[in-house]
C-alpha cells in the first residue's frame, strides 16, 4: 500500500500538523519493510519542472500555484522509502493551501480525504488519525504554532482508532508532545481527544499541549470536552492518561472517564486505571473540570483548577468510585466565581437505583481553596444503595470559604441509605470563614432510620482550625464546627476521636444569636473514643455562644477536658466562659499573670495544638504569649503520664506504646549440647545446630499469633553447597537440592508434626530463658545406589514446610553437614538429635 | 521501653509449630500492678487491678488471627504487631479502688483468669489510672520483634 498525499481544499485551517512519527505496522509499503516514518521529503513540481523541495514531516507551502504536482517520499528509520501517490492541487481563492498525509494507510475514508480534517469532521471522524493497531505507539510532536479549528459541532481533534467507525481493541498508545514554544489547539466545541468506545482505552500522554476550548464567561455552555475516554465495556483497560505542564480550559469538562463502570456495576476485573496530573492548570469548564465513574490510582500534583471565568455549579473533580487517590499540593481558585459553586472534590456516583458511592484510600493533602462555596463531598446519595468511605486522609489542606463546608459526608437525606465512614482522619486542617453563616467545618448525614447498616464507625478529627471572620443570618448560630445529623444510633459508640481543634470568631458587632456553635445534632457523650482540648473563642465583646445545640453533650464536656464552659448552662455568655486567647495581653499562666486569667478548668487549652499554633500569629507580643512560657505546663500533646496532677482528673491515660522483643535465636554462644550428624557409615559429632531462617520464625509467629499457615507436616532436605542457605533463605527453589533418587525424594522426605519427631524440651540449657526443642534422629538410607544419585553430595540439611510445590517449600531451619557426603548403598545419612534453641534478644 | 516474654512463650511457640500441641485458642491482655519474671506462668502469680468501671478479670480479650495480630517478615526481622486494644473506663475509673495498672500482660486463654499462661509484659510507665470516661488504647503497638 502506497502512503497518499491528501489535498486539502477550504481548509481555515491555516497551521499543519507540525510532525507525525507513526510505528505503521499495518502498512504494507511496496517498497521494503516501512516501519517508522523517519523523514520525508516534499518535491514540489510544475509542468514537469522542480520548484521547491522540503525535508521533513511537516510542509507549509504558502506561496503555491494552480497545478502544482506535489511528490511526497517517506524514509523510515533503517532507510527504507515508500513514495506516496502524486497530487496534483488546485488552489482555492482566499485560502492556505494544506496537506494532510495518512504515513501508513494512505487513506483513512474519513473526511480528511476530501475535505479539511480540521474543519467537517464529524462525530465518527477524527482530524488526526493512526491506523495503528493496540499496542502501537503513535508520538505526536507539535510545534510552538497556534492551531485553530473555527466551526466544529461535533468531531475531535485526535481519535486513536483502528478505523472511522470499527475498532473494538483500542489501546494505542498517544504521546502528544510540545517540541517549541507554546502548541495551542482550539478546538471551539469540538473534542480535543477522545475515544468513543472499545475494550480497551488507549493510553494518552499529553506534555505541555494547550487546549482551549470555546466556552467563555457567562456563554452557552459547550459539549466538547477536552479528553474523553469512553471505553464502556466491562474488564477494559485505561485509561492511562498522563497530563504533564498543560494547560486545559473552555470545555465542557477537562476529563470524562466513562468507565466501564458507567452502567454504575463495579467490574473487578476491569482495570481502568492511572490519570496522572502534574503541574497543569485547569480553566474554566461549562461542566466540570475532571469527571468519571469509578477509577482506580489517579493522582493529582502540584495542579491549579480554576474556575475564574466559569459561572456554573461544577465540581472541579466528581466521581461515583475510586480507589487509591492522591490529590496533593493543589489550588482551587473559584474567586471570580460569580456563585463560587462547585465543589472541589464530589463522591456522587447519582441518586438512580443501585447507584452507589464509594471512596477508599484517599487522600488530599496540602491543598488551598479560594472563594469556595463547597469543600469536599462524599455524597452518599444512593436511595437505594450502601455507600462509603474508607481510609481517607484530609491533612494540612487550606480553603478559604464562602460558605458552605469543608467537608461533609452523607449530602443528601437518606432513610436507609446513607454513607459509612470508616477510617477517615480530617486532621490540620484550616477553613477560614467569611460573609455568610449557618454552614459547617464538617457535616456528616446518617440516616434518619437506625437499621441503617451505614455507620460513622471510625472518625479522627484533629488539630483543625476554623477562623471565622463575619458570621450573620437569621440562623440561630452562626457557624458549627461538627453537625452531626440522622439516627444516633447510625454513629458507633467510640467512633469520633476529637482533639485540639479550634474555633474562633473575630465578630465583634452583632448579628447571629450565637456566634459559635461546637456542635449540632445528635451525638452523645458515649460517640466519643477521646476527645478533648478543643476550644472557641471570640473576639467579640458579649456574644452569645454554645458548645452544642440540640444535643445533649454534657458528660462530653465535663469528662473530655472541653471545659471552656464553665457555667451550669449551655448557653453562656462569652466573656464570663470563654477566654479570647489572641487578645492582648493574654495570659495563660492560671494564677498570676497580668493579662486576662483562666481559670484552672481551662488548663487543657494549653495542650491544644491549635492554640499554639494561632496564638502567635495573632498576638505575636514576646513573653505573654510564649507557650512555653509557662513552665508549670508541659508542652506536650502526648500527654505523659507526668502530668499526672498537674491538669486536673481528665488526664488521658497515655497511649500503650511499649514495644518488646523477642529473639529466636539457633545459635546462641556457649552451646555444648551433643549435637551431631550422622554420615556415612556412622555419625560423627560436628557441635552444630539448627538455624532458624527468618522464614522459620515469622512461620512459628504467624501461627501462634495468627493461627495461619499451619503446615500439616515437615519435610527435611538435603542441598548442595551450591548455594549455601542462610537466614534470608526463603525457599527451597533458592538452593540447590541434591539429586533425588535411591532413598531420596525431592522436595525432602517426610517428617511428621508429631511429639515424637520434635521429642524433647528443655529450659535453660544455654541461659536462664532459653529453650531448645530437639529433633529425633532423621534417617536417609541410600537403597539401590548412592545418594545422591549423580552430582554434588548433601552440604546442608534443610527443615521444609509442606508447600505442595517442592521448589515453594518455605526453608524453616538448616544445618551445616560440614563437607559434601555421599551415601553409598545401604548406607545412611543420619541428622539427629540437634535442637533449635530460642534466646532472648540481648541487645 | 521493650516487652519482656516469658520462657513459656518461647515453649509455646515451639511446641505449636512444631509439635502441633498446646496450640492457644485466643489471647488476653490483663492489667497488672507489678511486673512479671521469665518465670511467670499464669496470670494467678501477679496482682492484677481491681475490677470494674469496664475492667473484667482477666482483662480484654484478643482474638489468635490477623485481626488481633499482625506479622511483618523482613530481612532479620520479625515483628508482631498487636491490634487495638481499649480499656474504657465507664461509671467510675479503672481501678475502682486500689493499687493503678503499671504492666499489661499477655495471656493466653482459660476459662479461669487465673490460671491463664502469661506470655509477654510491658511496663505502662508510672502505674495511673484511667478516669472515668477516657480510654486506654494500645493502637498497633508492637509487642514483640522476633530477631534473628
Amino acid at each position: 500500500m502506497t502512503a497518499t498525499i491528501t489535498s486539502i481544499a477550504n481548509a481555515t485551517w491555516t497551521k499543519n500538523v507540525r510532525g507525525y512519527c507513526f510505528h505503521g505496522r499495518t502498512s504494507t509499503p511496496a517498497s521494503g519493510s516501512l516501519w517508522q516514518v523517519q523523514t520525508a521529503v516534499w518535491f514540489v513540481s510544475l509542468a514537469g519542472v522542480v520548484t521547491k523541495r522540503h525535508v521533513g514531516l511537516e510542509f507549509v507551502h504558502a506561496s503555491r500555484v494552480d497545478g502544482e504536482r506535489i511528490d511526497f517520499l517517506l524514509v523510515d528509520a533503517a532507510g527504507n522509502i515508500e513514495w506516496a501517490t502524486p497530487v496534483t492541487t488546485t488552489v482555492p481563492t482566499g485560502y492556505d493551501l494544506e496537506y494532510w498525509v495518512n504515513a501508513t494507510s494512505g487513506s483513512d475514508g474519513g473526511p480528511g480525504s476530501s475535505g479539511s480534517p480540521f474543519q467537517t469532521f464529524t462525530a465518527v471522524n477524527a482530524a488526526i488519525r493512526a491506523n495503528a493497531s493496540p499496542g502501537d505507539e503513535v508520538r505526536v510532536h507539535w510545534s510552538g504554532e497556534t492551531h485553530t479549528i473555527t466551526s466544529p459541532t461535533g468531531g475531535q481533534v485526535w481519535r486513536p482508532y483502528t478505523t472511522a467507525t470499527g475498532g473494538t481493541d483500542l489501546g494505542i498508545r498517544v504521546t502528544w508532545t510540545n517540541i517549541s514554544g507554546t502548541a495551542v489547539i482550539s478546538v471551539n466545541n469540538g473534542y480535543g481527544v477522545v475515544n468513543m468506545s472499545g475494550a480497551h482505552a488507549s493510553g494518552f500522554v499529553n506534555d505541555g499541549v494547550t487546549f482551549l476550548g470555546a466556552y467563555t464567561t457567562g456563554g452557552a455552555s459547550v459539549t466538547g470536552e477536552a479528553i474523553s475516554w469512553q471505553a464502556q465495556t466491562a474488564g477494559g483497560e485505561g485509561p492511562n492518561v498522563t497530563l504533564l505542564d498543560c494547560e486545559i480550559t473552555g470545555f465542557h469538562a477537562v476529563f470524562t472517564a466513562a468507565s466501564p463502570l458507567i452502567a454504575h456495576s463495579y467490574v473487578a476485573s476491569g482495570e481502568f486505571d492511572w490519570l496522572i496530573c502534574e503541574g497543569c492548570t485547569f480553566g474554566s469548564t461549562s461542566a466540570y473540570h475532571f469527571n468519571w465513574d469509578d477509577g482506580r490510582y489517579y493522582g493529582f500534583y502540584n495542579c491549579t483548577f480554576e474556575d475564574s471565568k466559569g459561572d456554573n455549579t461544577g465540581s472541579s473533580m466528581r466521581f461515583a468510585r475510586q480507589h487509591y487517590m492522591s490529590v496533593t499540593n493543589c489550588t482551587f481558585d473559584r474567586t471570580a466565581n460569580p456563585s463560587y459553586g462547585g465543589n472541589v472534590i464530589r463522591i456522587n456516583g447519582g441518586e438512580a437505583t443501585g447507584a452507589w458511592d464509594y471512596g477508599q484510600y484517599l487522600s488530599f493533602n496540602g491543598n488551598i481553596g479560594y472563594g469556595l462555596s463547597e469543600g469536599i463531598e462524599f455524597d452518599g446519595a444512593g436511595a437505594t444503595s450502601d455507600n462509603s468511605v474508607r481510609g481517607v486522609w484530609i491533612e494540612g489542606n487550606i480553603f478559604s470559604m464562602i460558605n458552605g463546608y469543608f467537608v461533609s459526608f452523607g449530602g443528601f437525606a437518606g432513610t436507609t441509605h446513607q454513607m459509612d465512614v470508616v477510617e477517615v482522619r480530617i486532621t490540620n486542617n484550616a477553613e477560614f470563614l467569611s460573609n455568610t453563616s449557618a454552614n459547617c467545618m464538617i457535616l456528616i448525614s446518617c440516616a434518619s432510620d437506625n437499621t441503617s447498616v451505614n455507620k460513622v464507625r471510625s472518625l479522627m478529627i484533629g488539630g483543625n482550625t476554623m477562623y471565622q471572620s463575619i458570621p450573620q443570618g437569621a440562623y440561630s448560630f452562626s457557624h458549627i464546627f461538627l453537625q452531626a445529623q440522622g439516627h444516633v444510633d447510625n454513629y458507633v459508640d467510640g467512633s469520633i476521636w476529637m482533639r485540639s481543634n479550634y474555633a474562633h470568631c473575630a465578630w465583634t458587632t452583632g448579628g447571629g444569636q450565637y456566634a459559635l456553635c461546637w456542635m449540632y445534632g445528635v451525638l452523645t457523650a458515649a460517640k466519643f473514643v477521646a476527645s478533648e482540648r478543643n476550644i472557641m473563642s471570640s473576639a467579640a465583646a458579649s456574644p452569645t455562644w454554645r458548645w452544642t445545640e440540640l444535643i445533649d453533650l454534657a458528660a462530653w464536656r465535663t469528662a473530655s477536658g472541653n471545659t471552656l464552659d464553665m457555667s451550669s448552662s449551655q448557653t453562656g455568655n462569652i466573656t464570663a466562659d470563654m477566654v479570647d486567647v489572641t487578645a492582648a495581653g493574654f495570659d495563660p499562666t492560671p494564677s498570676a499573670g497580668t493579662g486576662p486569667q483562666v481559670g484552672a478548668g481551662l488548663a487543657g487549652l494549653f495542650y491544644s495544638d491549635a492554640v499554639r499554633m494561632l496564638r502567635d500569629p495573632f498576638a505575636p507580643t514576646a513573653g505573654s504569649h510564649e507557650y512555653d512560657a509557662t513552665p508549670s505546663f508541659v508542652p506536650d500533646p502526648t500527654f505523659a503520664g507526668s502530668e499526672t496532677g498537674t491538669i486536673g482528673a481528665t488526664i488521658p491515660v497515655p497511649t500503650m506504646s511499649a514495644s518488646g522483643l523477642l529473639l529466636i535465636n539457633t545459635s546462641a554462644s556457649g552451646a555444648t549440647s551433643a549435637n551431631s550428624v550422622g554420615r556415612v557409615q556412622g555419625p560423627t559429632s560436628f557441635g552444630t545446630k539448627w538455624t532458624l531462617t527468618d522464614r522459620g520464625k515469622y512461620r512459628l509467629a504467624r501461627l501462634f499469633f495468627q493461627n495461619l499457615d499451619e503446615p500439616a507436616n515437615f519435610y527435611i532436605g538435603l542441598v548442595t553447597n551450591a548455594v549455601i542457605p542462610s537466614a534470608s533463605t526463603i525457599k527451597l527453589a533458592d538452593l540447590t537440592e541434591i539429586a533425588a533418587g535411591n532413598g531420596y525424594t525431592a522436595g525432602g522426605n517426610s517428617l511428621a508434626r508429631t511429639l515424637a519427631n520434635f521429642d524433647d524440651y528443655a529450659e535453660s540449657i544455654i541461659s536462664p530463658k532459653a529453650t531448645t526443642i530437639f529433633f529425633s534422629d532423621i534417617l536417609i538410607t541410600a537403597t539401590g545406589e548412592s545418594i545422591p544419585v549423580s552430582g554434588s553430595g548433601a552440604s546442608y540439611a534443610v527443615l521444609l514446610d509442606d508447600a505442595v510445590t517442592e521448589a515453594d517449600r518455605d526453608v524453616l531451619a538448616y544445618l551445616d553437614l560440614g563437607s559434601p557426603i555421599t551415601a553409598t548403598i545401604g548406607n545412611q545419612i543420619k541428622v539427629f538429635n540437634d535442637g533449635v534453641t530460642f534466646d532472648d534478644y540481648t541487645a | 521501653m521493650s516487652a519482656q516474654t516469658t520462657k513459656l512463650l518461647k515453649r509455646r511457640l515451639q511446641e505449636c509449630f512444631f509439635r502441633n500441641s498446646n496450640s492457644p485458642s485466643s489471647f488476653f491482655v490483663a492489667l497488672v500492678v507489678s511486673a512479671p519474671t521469665a518465670d511467670t506462668q499464669t496470670l494467678g502469680e501477679l496482682t492484677q487491678i481491681t475490677t470494674g468501671n469496664g475492667y473484667s478479670d482477666g482483662g480484654v480479650a484478643l482474638t489468635r488471627d490477623a485481626v488481633g495480630f499482625s506479622v511483618a517478615e523482613a530481612t532479620g526481622l520479625i515483628t508482631v504487631t498487636i491490634s487495638n486494644i481499649l480499656f474504657t473506663a465507664s461509671g467510675g475509673p479503672i481501678p475502682p479502688s486500689g493499687s493503678n495498672p503499671g504492666f499489661a500482660v499477655v495471656t493466653g486463654a482459660g476459662a479461669t483468669p487465673a490460671n491463664r499462661e502469661v506470655y509477654a509484659w510491658f511496663s505502662l510507665g508510672t502505674p495511673t489510672a484511667i478516669p472515668s470516661g477516657q480510654t486506654l488504647t494500645a493502637s498497633n503497638s508492637r509487642l514483640f520483634l522476633i530477631d534473628g
